[in-house]
């Protein structure tokens, strides 16, 4: 059995206490049908908050690799631009991690819908090289025709029993 | 307004006796232009990764995620009109698949590639393999391709192929290489060299054709390594090597595009003028190259044969550049740009007189030419042609006088699965 990159994560149980709420006139709001429903981060968040770590049977959220105040939705240029934070500096899962968040994305935002996936800044010893390989579409492309990489993506993205 | 001008003559430096070949550009800036759809081709099942236009005939092709190749024609209706087609904008005319090449790649179809004569399409894929079409008739009115030959050797996706000649082809991969094929018999290619020097991911690779009689051509190939590499052969024949490695751009170099150049634009108007008069110099073609960065850049060569930037266009496009096409010679410097912004920007290059300075402009934009990214954008090389379907088109509705440039067609295709077809005129 290989290593752990991340023995030891520490994690957050208090986020599930926590969920952000919308405010009452958000709630309104959705119910209206006849107002259009932008996309804001807490809808993107809510999309990524349970992708599942690669290695630890825990969530994103709860390791705090995703966090609401990480994203940022430019509504009138249709664009999401998500940082995620890796567990560790040296986290050879973060591309991985990436891929995950931007399939996931890609299939639950509008389509047409730019998605940009970034390392938050200062996080990652390899930051400038994820963060040009997880926005090099065709790259991302074609790692997702890989069906052993593909399977791995999928059993991230499939919630929890 | 010009959005940058910079000297083309800044290294000027003509040790030796070669002289610097002219550029084939006109001296008045462009006129605006009008970029009118046409037709949506609808049928591929997943992104459209490239469009390309046969050399000889207007017929598309067009290839996908979905791992075909789709070919495509207008087709005349022999039949009256009936009240069905009299809602199509083109009354007579539709746009039909007529052919698919399916089966033989197992991922995605990333380029394709006619031959100069027509006769082949070579396809790259993702499943690291390249494979040569032939056509299956000698009717040159069909178009069915039969699998000629398979290009093994690359060992991760093939990016892009381009024809030099009918027998001579080059491919490039994310391995870091560039091949260079050369037919050695029917349905068999020899591997004649691998270039390796870039340090990342190639993106796109093309010929610069021989100018001169006694020259060779030059092979260009783009990378995720932000630059743009030069290859010659040396004398000792399939000896490639890297002539010059060029460094302007910031991110990943997507395309790069050679001008056609047949004759001077300057020289033909001379000659109308001056009804003959000495032959001028062959003109020498403008190489532009497209980035993530944003930005297009034109880059011609020295008395030397160094490359160097002579413009560079920028601010026109919110996102990645992933195409650059150029017009046919015959309607001046024209580039067509197709961006993640989910845009289609024409440009246009003219030069000053006596100043030796290069300017771009914006001739027309179309800000939501697809509904996710553009990933390749083409000019139809056959104007005559469509020239003619233009004027029967327009003489059926009024008789608007056509100029020199209303039957050109662009092609391109994107991330929401269409291919689309325009026609270019001025405004």
């Amino acid at each position: 059995m290989t290593e752990l990159v991340n023995p030891n994560p520490t994690v957050f149980r208090d986020a599930l206490q926590h969920q952000p709420q919308r405010s009452a006139e958000e709630l309104l709001q959705e119910q209206d049908e006849s107002f259009r429903d932008p996309i804001d981060s807490l809808e993107v968040f809510h999309h990524i908050r349970s992708i599942r770590d690669p290695e630890h049977p825990n969530t994103l959220e709860e390791l705090k690799v995703v966090e609401p105040e990480l994203i940022r939705v430019d509504e009138v240029k249709q664009t999401v631009r998500v940082q995620f934070t890796p567990t560790v500096p040296h986290c050879s899962m973060t591309t991985l991690i990436g891929l995950c968040i931007s399939l996931k994305l890609q299939r639950s935002l509008p389509r047409g819908t730019k998605v940009d996936v970034y390392v938050t800044p200062g996080s990652h010893e390899q930051e400038e090289q994820v963060n040009k390989q997880l926005n090099d579409k065709e790259r991302v492309a074609a790692a997702l025709e890989n069906k052993n990489l593909l399977n791995v993506v999928e059993s991230c993205l499939n919630e929890f029993e | 307004m010009p959005l940058f001008s910079a000297s083309a003559s800044g290294n000027g430096n003509n040790t030796g006796g070669a002289e610097e070949k002219p550029l084939n550009l006109p001296f008045d800036p462009p006129p605006l232009l009008r970029v009118d759809p046409v037709a949506v081709l609808v049928g591929h099942e997943d992104r459209v990764w490239c469009v390309s236009w046969c050399p000889t005939a207007n017929v598309l092709a067009s290839s996908s995620a979905d791992k075909t190749v789709k070919l495509w024609s207008c087709l005349h209706h022999a039949k009256a009109v009936d009240e069905q087609h009299q809602q199509y904008p083109q009354k007579g005319l539709s746009w039909e698949c007529i052919h698919t090449l399916a089966g033989e790649h197992s991922r995605t179809v990333r380029h394709i590639s006619w031959s100069p004569s027509g006769e082949y399409i070579a396809c790259a894929s993702f499943d690291r393999t390249a494979t040569v079409w032939k056509r299956a008739s000698d009717d040159l009115n069909r178009f069915d391709f039969e699998l000629e030959a398979i290009l093994d050797g690359h060992e991760s996706e093939v990016k892009c192929v381009a024809w030099l000649t009918d027998s001579t082809l080059a491919t490039c991969s994310r391995d870091r290489t560039v091949w260079v094929w050369d037919r050695v018999d029917v349905g068999e290619f020899e591997c004649a060299g691998v270039l390796a020097g870039h340090a990342q991911d190639v993106k796109a690779c093309a010929w610069i054709p021989p100018i001169d009689g006694g020259a060779k051509p030059l092979l260009l190939s783009c990378s995720y390594d932000n630059t743009v590499k030069v290859w010659a052969e040396s004398h000792r024949r399939d000896d490639w090597h890297c002539f010059q490695t060029l460094t302007r751009h910031d991110e990943t170099v997507w395309s790069v595009a050679v001008q056609p150049v047949e004759q001077s634009i300057e020289t033909l108007r001379a000659e109308e003028e001056e009804e003959g008069g000495e032959a001028q110099p062959a003109c020498q073609p403008i190489i532009c190259c497209c980035s993530d960065d944003k930005s297009v850049t034109f880059w011609k060569r020295n008395a030397e044969g160094k490359f160097h930037v002579i413009v560079t266009a920028t601010g026109f496009a919110e996102r990645s550049i992933y195409t650059v096409g150029w017009a046919p010679s015959n309607c001046g410097a024209i580039v067509a740009c197709g961006s993640g912004d989910n845009k289609i920007t024409l440009l246009g290059l003219y030069q000053s007189r006596g100043y030796n300075e290069v300017h771009v402009t914006v001739l027309a934009e179309l800000p939501s030419a697809h509904e996710a990214d553009v990933n390749s954008v083409a000019f139809c090389s056959i104007v005559k042609g469509a020239l003619d379907d233009n004027k029967e088109v327009v003489n059926d509705n009024n008789n608007n006088s056509s100029s020199s440039s209303s039957g050109l067609l662009l092609a391109s295709g994107g991330d929401d699965n269409m291919v689309r077809v325009w026609r270019v005129a001025r405004a």
